[in-house]
């Protein structure tokens, strides 16, 4: 059984090589965001908050998916390994959503003058927060592993049919979150040096996204090594 | 033309909590990482 | 499939029958919606805030919270008598129990709100008779959407630690899209505005309901297998 122990420690410690790699090139971003980027005349200093919320906005949104649909797969073909990867998927998630509802409110502060307003994106980011923290609340409230994996991902693909409603209706409530300046039909309405930065920030979130996963999937193959050994050992 | 406003303490905040939490969390994994070679 | 509706629909009668015996789920969750009702009138300042402007909004609060504690109860009496095992193994299409606990949670909510109706007129001073057709068809289209997934949800909640606060928490983002549709279509029937004004709603809630029915029949297996 010790080897596999070994086996998730090397797992995880390579997501951590990763992870600090991405921390590394964060710095990077830093730099990029704060000398080579232009300032925006009416917005000031905030606007560069963007170069930080909107790639985390976007990982979470991302990591949310990931969720859901490694969810389907683990009731369609049932390994253990989906739901571990799920499981580190959205603790890794709430790392990313914590970020983007916290760096959100502080741009909104100086630029609407007010710390939340409840639109459409706005509560559809604080419902991709509320799901993940029910997610891994109801994981940790289910004693057999079995049953936590199968309600777990019940759990994650309800909460990813609930977004789209989550939205719309939040949408015909009311909405006035700036419109959408790069993901959009016609050509990116950002400088270069902008959108180069944003993209780059977004690389840099999904490094940091893979050795977290990575380094999350390991530990939890080195917990269930260990719940093995003791099984033998009470076998025994 | 109104005046570009002074806003920088925002960005610094937002700009030192991503990197607190990121670091905090890497610390965090770090540390299981540690414990779960030893125990 | 006529077998599996037959199934369901004695497993809704038994579940009925044996509340209306013993009574306690059910008493406790209609004094609990007038309570609801109750604090929400002292809970605004009454010289800025007239109890008609609240109006739709603690209906609909009222509907949900005691939608919420019925459910609670749902399988608790199930894992109490310990008949979920048994449930278990029934011979029956899992289909057909989760089908049945759709229709009997559906007939206690019906009751509740029911009752919480006539209670919220005669607090709130709020004559629904003139609307009365369209308000229970928002009601049914609401309430069907947050009972699907509360019917599912608190099959899993039941077995887990903390049930009572599993619930809630699973099942409240889920109440979001039904109780924002709900409380904006009765505003406009309290201002007697036409139904077609709010078309657009209906319609979300219908899509809502026929999406989470099916995804909670199609899913249910899978909470339900060993």
């Amino acid at each position: 059984m010790i080897p596999d122990r070994a086996r998730g420690l090397a797992v995880a410690r390579r997501g951590q090589w990763i992870a600090g790699l991405g921390l590394v090139l964060l710095a990077g971003v830093y730099i990029m965001a704060q000398r080579f980027t232009p300032m925006e005349v009416s917005q000031g200093l905030a606007q560069k908050i963007f170069y930080l919320h909107v790639p985390a906005a976007w990982t979470s949104l991302l990591v949310f998916s990931i969720v859901g649909i490694t969810s389907a797969l683990y009731l369609w073909l049932r390994d253990e390994r989906l739901d571990l990867f799920a499981a580190s998927s959205a603790e890794v998630g709430v790392v990313f959503s914590i970020i983007m509802l916290t760096t959100g409110p502080l741009w909104a502060k100086p630029i609407w003058g007010t710390w939340w307003q409840w639109d459409a994106r706005l509560t559809l980011t604080l419902f991709l927060f509320f799901l993940f923290v029910g997610y891994l609340s109801l994981r940790a409230a289910v004693p057999d592993a079995g049953e936590r994996a199968r309600y777990s991902a019940v759990v994650a693909i309800l909460g990813f049919l609930l977004v789209p409603f989550v939205h719309l209706s939040v949408y015909l409530f009311r909405t006035i979150h700036p419109m959408p300046v790069v993901l959009k039909p016609s050509a990116p309405s950002l400088p270069d040096s902008m959108l180069r930065t944003l993209l780059i920030a977004f690389v840099v979130d999904l490094v940091l996204y893979i050795g977290f996963v990575t380094a999350r999937y390991g530990l939890g193959l080195v917990a269930h090594a260990r719940a093995a050994e003791l099984e033998d050992r009470t076998d025994a | 033309m109104h005046e570009t406003p002074q806003n920088a303490g925002y960005m610094i905040a937002a700009y030192v909590v991503t990197a607190a939490v990121l670091v905090g969390y890497w610390i965090r994994l770090a540390g299981k990482i540690r414990r779960g070679a030893r125990g | 499939m006529g077998n599996g509706l037959r199934a369901a629909l004695a497993l809704a009668a038994r579940d009925v029958r044996a509340e209306l015996r013993s009574r306690t789920a059910l008493t406790s969750a209609l004094v609990f919606a007038a309570l609801v009702l109750v604090v929400f009138n002292f809970a605004r300042d009454p010289t800025r805030l007239g109890v008609a402007d609240l109006a739709p909004s603690a209906l609909w609060i009222t509907f949900a919270f005691g939608a919420m504690t019925t459910l609670n109860r749902a399988f608790a009496i199930e894992k109490e008598h310990g008949a979920l095992d048994l449930l278990r193994l029934a011979p029956m299409p899992r289909e057909a129990i989760y089908a049945g606990k759709l229709l009997a949670n559906l007939a206690f909510v019906g009751v509740v709100e029911a009752v919480a109706l006539p209670l919220f007129v005669v607090f709130f001073n709020r004559p629904v008779w003139h609307v009365l057709g369209p308000l229970l068809l928002v009601t049914a289209l609401a309430t069907i959407g947050f009972v699907a997934v509360g019917t599912l949800l608190s099959a899993m909640a039941v077995r887990t630690r903390f049930a009572e606060l599993m619930l809630p928490l699973l099942l409240l983002p889920f109440m979001l899209p039904p109780v924002i549709g709900a409380v904006q279509v009765t505003a406009r029937l309290f201002a007697d505005r036409p139904l077609s004004e709010v078309s657009g709603w209906l319609r979300l809630l219908a899509v809502y309901d026929v999406v989470f029915v099916t995804i909670s029949v199609l899913i249910f297996p899978a909470v339900a297998d060993e």
